[in-house]
C-alpha cells in the first residue's frame, strides 16, 4: 500500500533518475580525473621517486580513488546522494518485486481451494494435493525466490561497486 | 513399573543431550580461547550461523505444537509451519542485510542507531519485553506438559526445571547461546524427530495400520470406556446422541450422573471428569476438525476460515523479523551478505525439520485421535510411540525418550535466548546496575511468564506463539522495513505506529493469551495482525509526514551505511563509534556486550 509511496520518496523530486545518473556517472569521472591528476599511486610512484620502492602483488581493495568517491558519498554531495538513493530504489524493486510474486502464489492457494473444492480432493501419488502443496512444495519455492534474491542484490551491489570504483 | 522406565528413558535422553550440547560448548570455547569470541564466531561461516538460527528458532510451537496442530486442524494447521518459514523470506527481502550493516545488535539499537531518540528506544525495549514475555509462555507450557506426560508430575515441575536449567546456563555459561551450541541444537532436534517418524511410517507401511483409519470413517469409537478430564473449559463437538457419564459443571450445570448429550456442541468445565462408554464415537473439540473428510480438505474448522488464514499468515509472515532472540544471531554474521546466505540456508533448514511435524500430525491422526477429545492435542507427539508400537514396550520407551529429549532441547534452546533478550534489555535500559542488575534481571525475566503460564493454559502451543508474532509484526516490522527503506521516517511516527499498532495487537491478543475469552471466540481477536499491521505501517507514514522536520540530518549517510555493498568497507562496525553525536547509543553498549554476557 503504502510502499508505493515510499519508493517514490526515495528517488526523490527527480523527475528523470536515468538522466540524473548519467549526469552523476559523468561528474564522478570528472572527479576521478581530478582525483588521478593530484594522486601519487604506489606503482607511478616507483618510477617518479626512485628512493623506496613498493611492491604491490594486488590491487588492494579500497584504492585512494574509491576513498575520494566514497568520501563524496558520505559528504552528501548531490552525485553522491543521486547514487545512494539510486541504489536504494533498485534494492527495493527487487524485494518489492518477489514479496509480491510470493504472497500472490500463497495467497492464491486459499482461492484456489476455496473456489474450486475438487482441487481440495484431488490425489496425486496417494496424497491429497492440498497437503502436498502446502507440506511440501512451498518450501523449494521460498528457497528459489531466496536465490534468487540473493543473485539479484549481489549484482545490484556489484553494479553499484563497480560505478563508484570506476 | 512401565511408567518408572519411561521416566528413567526420559531423563537419561535428556541428560545425554544436555551433556553432548556441553561438550560441543566445551570444544567451541576451546577454538575461540585465544583471540576475541565475536571474531572467531564469525570464522564458522554461514552454514553454522544459518544452523545456530534454526536451532534457536525450532521451540516448542514448532517441535510439540504443530503435530497437535495438524491433529486438530488437518490440512489449515499446515499454515503455521508454512508461516514459521517464510517469515525468513520476508526477513530476508527486506531487512537480514541492512540490519546486518548498521551493526544494531538489538531492536532498541537499530531504532537509536537510525533515529537517535532515547525515548523510541524504551518504546522498543517495551515491546521485546512483551514480545518476549509472550513467546516464552508457550515454551513452559510445553515443559510442563512434556514433564507431565512422561512423569504425571503436575505441570509447574516441568517449566520450573527448564527455567532452572535456562537460568544455570546463564550464570555458568556452560550453555550459552554460542554459535556452535545453538548449531548443534538444530540436528539434535532434527534427529529426535525424524528417527521416531521414520519408524512409525515404516511400521505403519508394514501390516500394522490402526483399526479405523481408513479413509472417511474417523471420528473412530473408543475402543474402551474412558474418561476424560479437561485442564481447562472446552466446547466438545459430538456427531451423534452419546451416553456420558459426567462428574463436573457440563453445559453449565453442575452434573453427577448419566446423561445423554443430543448431536452438537456440548460445553465441559475445567476440572470435570465425562465418562465415555466403550463403542462411543470420539468426540473432538470445537475447533477441530470433526471427521476425516473436513480433516483432509482445506478450510475445514474454524469460524472464519479464510479471513482468519489470511490473518495469521500476515503476522508470521511480518512477526519472525520482530523477534528478539533471532536478530542478536544476525551479528554474528561477518556482513550483510553473509547474512543473506545465512537467511537462504535458514530456509532450507526449516522447509527439512517441517517435514516432520507434518508427518507426525498426520501419523498422531491414526493413532491418537482421542487426544481430540481432552483438548490436549500438543500431547500428540509424546503420545505417538506408545500407541503405535505398544505402551510400555522397549522401542516405544526409546523413541518416547528420544522425542521428550528433543522437545526439552527446543525449551531449553529457544527460552535460552528469549530470557537472554528480555533479560539484556531489562537490565540495560530498565534496570539499574551491572551484573547484579542482569541476575536480577534474569528472575524477571523468567518468572512473569512461569507466574502467566501458571495461572493459564488454555491455548495451543503454536496458537500462544502465534500470538507473540503478531504483537512482533505490528510494531517492529513497520519500524524495520520503514527505518532501512525509507528515509522520511520519524522518531515521532516510528514510536506513534509501534504505541498504536503493537499496543492494539497487544490489547487484542491479551484475552486470548489469558485464556478469558470462550473458545468459539478466538477468531480473528486473537489473530488481529490483518489490521493492526497495515495500521502501524499507515500511522508511521502519516506521523512521520507531519514531523517531517525531525528526520535525522544525517539521514543520507545511514541509508548509505545499510545499503553500500560489503566491499566498499563501509559498514564497519567501528564506523559508529566515530559518528558525531552518537556517543553512548549502540556503539556503546556494544563492546560491553561482547566482553560480557552476550557472547556467543
Amino acid at each position: 500500500m503504502s510502499l508505493g509511496g515510499i519508493s517514490d520518496d526515495a528517488t526523490g523530486p527527480e523527475s528523470d533518475p536515468w538522466a540524473a545518473l548519467v549526469k552523476a556517472a559523468e561528474e564522478a569521472a570528472a572527479q576521478e580525473q581530478a582525483a588521478k591528476d593530484s594522486t601519487v599511486y604506489p606503482i607511478a610512484g616507483r618510477a617518479k621517486a626512485g628512493k623506496r620502492e613498493r611492491i604491490v602483488l594486488a590491487k588492494r581493495r579500497n584504492s585512494r580513488r574509491v576513498v575520494r568517491t566514497l568520501a563524496e558519498l558520505e559528504d552528501q554531495t548531490s552525485v553522491g546522494e543521486v547514487l545512494v538513493r539510486q541504489l536504494v530504489r533498485v534494492q527495493l524493486m527487487l524485494s518489492v518485486r518477489l514479496m509480491l510474486l510470493t504472497v500472490a502464489v500463497l495467497g492464491a492457494i486459499p482461492v484456489a481451494f476455496l473456489l474450486v473444492p475438487s482441487l481440495g480432493t484431488t490425489t496425486i501419488f496417494g496424497l491429497r494435493l492440498p497437503w502436498l502443496v502446502l507440506g511440501l512444495a512451498v518450501y523449494p519455492f521460498f528457497v528459489a525466490v531466496a536465490w534468487t534474491y540473493n543473485r539479484g542484490a549481489e549484482r545490484n551491489e556489484q553494479d553499484f561497486a563497480e560505478m563508484v570504483e570506476n | 513399573m512401565p511408567e518408572l522406565a519411561a521416566f528413567v528413558v526420559t531423563v537419561a535422553a535428556m541428560v545425554l543431550v544436555a551433556a553432548v550440547t556441553m561438550l560441543a560448548g566445551l570444544y567451541g570455547a576451546k577454538a575461540r580461547a585465544t583471540s576475541n569470541f565475536l571474531e572467531a564466531a564469525r570464522t564458522l561461516g554461514p552454514r553454522w550461523n544459518a544452523a545456530a538460527i534454526s536451532g534457536q528458532y525450532l521451540s516448542a510451537a514448532s517441535f510439540l505444537g504443530i503435530a497437535g496442530l495438524v491433529l486438530k486442524g488437518g490440512v489449515d494447521a499446515l499454515w503455521y509451519p508454512l508461516g514459521f518459514t517464510a517469515g525468513y523470506l520476508a526477513l530476508l527481502l527486506f531487512v537480514a542485510a541492512p540490519l546486518r550493516r548498521s551493526g544494531a545488535y538489538t531492536l532498541p539499537d537499530f531504532a537509536e542507531v537510525r533515529l537517535g531518540s532515547e525515548r523510541l528506544r524504551r518504546i522498543c525495549t517495551a515491546f521485546v519485553i512483551i514480545v518476549g514475555w509472550l513467546y516464552l509462555v508457550p515454551q513452559l507450557q510445553g515443559a510442563g506438559l512434556t514433564v507431565h506426560e512422561v512423569t504425571h508430575q503436575p505441570k509447574w515441575v516441568g517449566a520450573a526445571v527448564v527455567m532452572v536449567i535456562v537460568s544455570f546456563n546463564i550464570y555458568t555459561g556452560w550453555m550459552r547461546s554460542i554459535t556452535i551450541v545453538q548449531a548443534f541444537q538444530y540436528w539434535i532436534k532434527l534427529t529426535a524427530l525424524a528417527i521416531p517418524v521414520f519408524i512409525l511410517l515404516i511400521h505403519y507401511a508394514g501390516e500394522h495400520q490402526p483399526a479405523g483409519s481408513s479413509l472417511g470413517a474417523p471420528p473412530p469409537a473408543f475402543s474402551v470406556g474412558k474418561d476424560i478430564k479437561p485442564d481447562h473449559n472446552i466446547v466438545l463437538k459430538i456427531t451423534e446422541p452419546t451416553r456420558v457419564t459426567v462428574d463436573g459443571r457440563q453445559d453449565d450445570q453442575p452434573t453427577h450422573g448419566p446423561v445423554v448429550w443430543p448431536p452438537g456442541e456440548h460445553t465441559v468445565d475445567k476440572n470435570a471428569t465425562v465418562h465415555f462408554d466403550a463403542g462411543s464415537r470420539i468426540p473432538v473439540t470445537s475447533d477441530a476438525a470433526a471427521d476425516y473428510g473436513t480433516w483432509l480438505q482445506p478450510m475445514g474448522a474454524g469460524k472464519h476460515p479464510l479471513l482468519a488464514t489470511y490473518s495469521l499468515i500476515v503476522a508470521l509472515l511480518l512477526g519472525t523479523m520482530g523477534l528478539p532472540h533471532i536478530l542478536g544471531r544476525y551479528y554474528t554474521d561477518p556482513d550483510g551478505t553473509a547474512a543473506r546466505r545465512t537467511t537462504l540456508l535458514v530456509l532450507a533448514l526449516l522447509g527439512i525439520f517441517y517435514l516432520f511435524p507434518v508427518v507426525s500430525g498426520w501419523l498422531a491422526r491414526l493413532y491418537v485421535p482421542q487426544l481430540l477429545a481432552a483438548g490436549n492435542t500438543d500431547a500428540a507427539l509424546l503420545a505417538l510411540p506408545g500407541a503405535a508400537l505398544g505402551t510400555g514396550s522397549v522401542p516405544a520407551l526409546l523413541l518416547g525418550g528420544l522425542i521428550a529429549a528433543g522437545a526439552f532441547a527446543a525449551f531449553v534452546s529457544a527460552a535460552t535466548g528469549l530470557v537472554v533478550s528480555v533479560a539484556g534489555v531489562l537490565s540495560t535500559d530498565v534496570l539499574p546496575g551491572r551484573l547484579r542488575g542482569f541476575r536480577a534481571a534474569t528472575v524477571a525475566a523468567w518468572s512473569v511468564p512461569l507466574a502467566f503460564m501458571l495461572a493459564v493454559s488454555s491455548l495451543d502451543l503454536a496458537q500462544g506463539v502465534g500470538l507473540a508474532f503478531a504483537v512482533a509484526a505490528s510494531s517492529f516490522c513497520p519500524l524495520l522495513v520503514l527505518g532501512i527503506w525509507w528515509r522520511g521516517l520519524t522518531d515521532t511516527g516510528a514510536a506513534a505506529g509501534i504505541l498504536l499498532g503493537g499496543g492494539l495487537a497487544f490489547a487484542a491478543v491479551l484475552p486470548a493469551a489469558a485464556g478469558v475469552l470462550p473458545p468459539n471466540w478466538q477468531g480473528l481477536l486473537a489473530q488481529p495482525a490483518m489490521f493492526t499491521v497495515p495500521l502501524a505501517f499507515l500511522t508511521m507514514v502519516v506521523v512521520s509526514r507531519r514531523t517531517s522536520d525531525r528526520i535525522p540530518a544525517d539521514v543520507s549517510r545511514i541509508l548509505l551505511r545499510l545499503h553500500a555493498p560489503d566491499r566498499l568497507g563501509l559498514s564497519d562496525d567501528r564506523d559508529y563509534s566515530q559518528l558525531p553525536g552518537r556517543a553512548g547509543t549502540a556503539a556503546a553498549v556494544l563492546p560491553r556486550m561482547r566482553g560480557g554476557r552476550h557472547r556467543r
